[in-house]
């Protein structure tokens, strides 16, 4: 393990349920999880499990039916909560990289930094070519999204994030939609920013992932967590039933 | 075999002699002047119509009449050379490089209508004022001439003159006598009247295309007839409520 | 006195004598009465100057209405529900859905109905006492009109966006509105602007239907010196050169922004 966890709670969420179709889908029913600051949380599950949308409802990209998410003890569930602050502390990155087509590199990194954080451009441009070195694509700076391999996109769309100074990463299968070659690329990325602190959430398919980096494994089946702890004892000696017959299908 | 083609042959013939005989002239005209020409229930009415009737009657042609934008007879008239154009149409001497024109058959003068409470009464206090016309009347020339091209507004018919007058968009509306009283007769708004500046107006004519002199011939033979007959007066008396002014001089 | 005057004097006698005209001396005869004569090329210019200033002003105010009706229309906004209890944003969202329900109703009226009878109703009815310039009314009348069509082609526009483009605006803290105008906007402003061009065209044209309120744009400049000389068609063709013209820049023009918005797909 190469981050200590630390104790103070980043994220906490209780009783959340999110139902779809006027609940005739209950996607998650009622599902309770902390995530702890500086933490490398990885949430794995069959698909139709809920974990998408656990991820999804922590920014409240998908509406919580009901429970609550407090993100460093704010209640953002709380319909009069400015979500677009609280959004900006928690960066997300999608299965299909959602970069902004019109633009280029550099500048899908500085938008929101310049509207959002006020940044003057040199100070945006400046904090997105260091992070582009970190990922090895400082000479893709004015290239166009178009003109980026998948896994090169992936790795912008991570620094894009990054950009926002977030205080927690959200992964939402982010190499899901990447040929096997362009997967380590991505991974390695994420391992060096595990490393760096940062606390992450990953929904992820990844099980050598999991195994390598995550502090936490939270394993979801039908809308539930059904088992959590550290990758040595979900993958090693799972408990629950349902987490052995998943884990036989992936391993 | 032969029998048959020989018998179509000669009632082909027989057709052509038949068309050619009973000659029918289109009228082209717009129908929204009155009292010169106008609709009433299904029948078209109006000095112009029943002048141009008469002419047919005399000159021995079938006429049927055709309704459309006053700016669309031009092209009727040039392109057909069986068409001819019987709408309030003013003679001017451009106009005659392009069609032939009638004798002329009425000069009904001009006359301004305005605002009661704008006060004008002479054509120097219209100098650089909007005045509404129908685009290519002699209301339109006179208008030029008072107050400069690009005072002059245009329209395609004078009613929405009138219209924009009420509204204030224009200052004054030049429109030949007979047809400013019977619209201020029916429109009933005491907002408006009208004022006789002594404005010239053009002679109207019936125009015809070019490339048919004969007809034109025919046509004029039969307007001096009428003249003679005191056919104008008549009309003037049926259509002009205040006949003494509005007469063919 | 001019060439132009020194070629024309013995047509002029010709067509006084009745004599006939050959092919050149015809044409000669329609381009000398409806451009030569009094100037008369000056006004079909004034005219599409007329045109041009009225059109570039409808197709702004006719685009930027169209955006918002866009807007308005789209299901983040008839789906907006609010939760929370204060009151001053349950009547905002009240507001927007009203307006939202507004938007459909003109959208469909302006488009279920002739554009000249909108013409004559702005001129002589909504204006019809209000003394204002009869430009100022065809921008209005056009700009009005146009936005019903820029909205159903900008709404097309905006949902051939990806929704991923809307979650990543988001998770990175733009509000809604920011979102829609800095990432989706561009966006389907570019998916959109083969039909905006169409649209624009055809607005250009739709304004020689304001030769109906008297406005001297570039057809009725034609009308004009066609009631001056009787001349069947020339006119037309003058004025339907200059419109082709326009038109033909204007395509020029958009098809060179849709270029430069293409760099980006390479």
């Amino acid at each position: 393990m190469t981050t200590e966890k630390k104790s103070d709670i980043l994220i906490s969420v209780q009783k959340l349920e999110k139902h779809f179709n006027d609940g005739e889908l209950k996607a998650l029913r009622g599902v309770d999880a902390d995530i702890h600051r500086g933490e490398v949380v990885v949430v794995i599950g069959p698909s139709g499990s809920g974990k998408s949308t656990f991820l999804r409802c922590l920014n409240l990209l998908e509406l919580p039916t009901a429970g609550t998410i407090s993100l460093g003890g704010v209640d953002i569930t709380d319909p009069t909560v400015d979500i677009n602050i609280h959004r900006q502390k928690m960066g997300m990155v999608f299965q299909h990289f959602n970069l902004f087509p019109h633009m280029t590199v550099l500048r899908n990194m500085t938008l929101a930094p310049m509207k959002l954080l006020k940044k003057s451009k040199e100070e945006a441009e400046k904090k997105a070519r260091g992070l582009l070195e970190r990922v090895n694509l400082a000479d893709r700076a004015d290239a166009y999204p178009s003109q980026l391999s998948g896994g090169q996109k992936q790795r912008i769309a991570i620094v894009r994030a990054l950009c926002m100074e977030p205080e927690v990463m959200l992964f939402d299968e982010p190499t899901s939609a990447l040929d096997p070659e362009m997967v380590g690329e991505v991974l390695d990325v994420m391992k060096e920013l595990a490393r760096s602190g940062m606390t992450m959430v990953c929904v992820t398919h990844e099980m050598g992932f999991a195994r390598e980096v995550a502090d936490r494994v939270l394993f979801m089946d039908e809308g539930k967590i059904v088992e959590e702890g550290t990758p040595a004892e979900i993958f090693s000696n799972p408990k629950e039933q349902r987490t052995k017959d998943f884990l036989n299908k992936v391993l | 075999m032969k029998k048959i083609v020989a018998l179509m042959l000669a009632l082909m013939l027989a057709l052509s002699v038949a068309m050619a005989a009973a000659e029918t002239i289109t009228v082209a005209f717009n129908p929204e002047y009155p009292p010169f020409e106008s609709v009433d229930g299904k029948e078209y009415v109006g000095y112009d119509v029943d002048l141009i009737k008469a002419v047919a009657e005399k000159a021995g042609f079938e006429i049927e009449f055709e309704a459309m934008d006053f700016d669309a007879v031009i092209a009727a008239v040039q392109t057909n050379k069986n068409t001819i154009g019987v709408s309030g149409i003013s003679i001017t001497e451009e106009r005659k490089l392009s069609v032939d024109f009638s004798d002329g058959y009425i000069n009904a003068g001009l006359i301004v209508i305005i605002k009661k409470d704008s006060g004008y009464a002479t054509t120097d206090d219209l100098k650089g004022k909007t005045i509404g016309v129908q685009l290519g009347t002699t209301s339109d020339f006179a208008a030029e001439e008072i107050t400069g091209q690009s005072n002059v507004a245009q329209y395609k018919t004078f009613l929405s003159a009138i219209m924009d007058l009420q509204g204030d968009k224009v200052d004054a509306v030049i429109v030949d006598k007979p047809v400013g009283m019977a619209i201020l007769a029916s429109l009933k708004d005491d907002s408006l009247e009208i004022v006789d500046m002594g404005l010239q107006a053009d002679w109207y004519g019936i125009e015809v295309n070019k490339d048919n002199p004969e007809l034109l011939e025919k046509i004029n033979a039969a307007l001096k007839e009428l003249e003679a007959a005191g056919f104008y007066e008549e009309l003037a008396v049926k259509y002009f409520s205040t006949e003494e002014e509005a007469k063919a001089e | 006195m001019s060439i132009f005057e020194e070629w024309w004097l013995p047509i002029q006698t010709m067509i006084d004598n009745r004599e006939p005209l050959n092919f050149f001396q015809n044409i000669y005869k329609e381009i000398y009465m409806n451009a030569i004569k009094d100037d008369r090329w000056l006004l079909y210019l004034d005219g599409l100057w007329v045109t041009l200033q009225v059109s570039f002003f409808a197709i702004l105010a006719g685009t930027a209405l169209g955006t918002i009706l866009a807007v308005l229309r789209l299901p983040e906004v008839t789906e907006l529900k609010y939760r929370g209890t204060n009151p001053m944003k349950k009547i905002g969202v009240a507001i927007l859905h009203f307006l939202s329900g507004f938007a459909k109703f003109y959208i469909d009226l302006i488009r279920g109905t002739p554009l000249l009878l909108q013409v004559l109703i702005i001129n002589f009815g909504i204006f019809g006492s209000i003394r204002i310039e009869k430009a100022i009314i065809g921008v209005i009348a056009c700009g009005l009109n146009s936005a019903a069509y820029v909205a159903e082609i900008v709404r097309g526009g905006i949902m051939s966006v990806d929704k991923g483009q809307t979650e990543a605006g988001r998770s990175l803290g733009f509000s809604g509105p920011s979102t829609m105008l800095w990432i989706i906007l561009p966006q389907a402003a570019k998916s959109a602007l083969p039909s905006l061009c169409n649209e624009f065209i055809a607005l250009i044209k739709e304004t020689s239907i304001l030769s109906y309120i008297a406005l001297t744009e570039l057809t009725k400049a034609g009308d004009y010196i066609r009631s001056r000389t009787y001349s069947a068609f020339t006119p037309y063709i003058i004025s339907g050169a200059l419109y082709l013209l326009l038109t033909l820049i204007l395509t020029k023009l958009i098809g060179r922004m849709e270029r430069r918005l293409r760099a980006s797909d390479h």
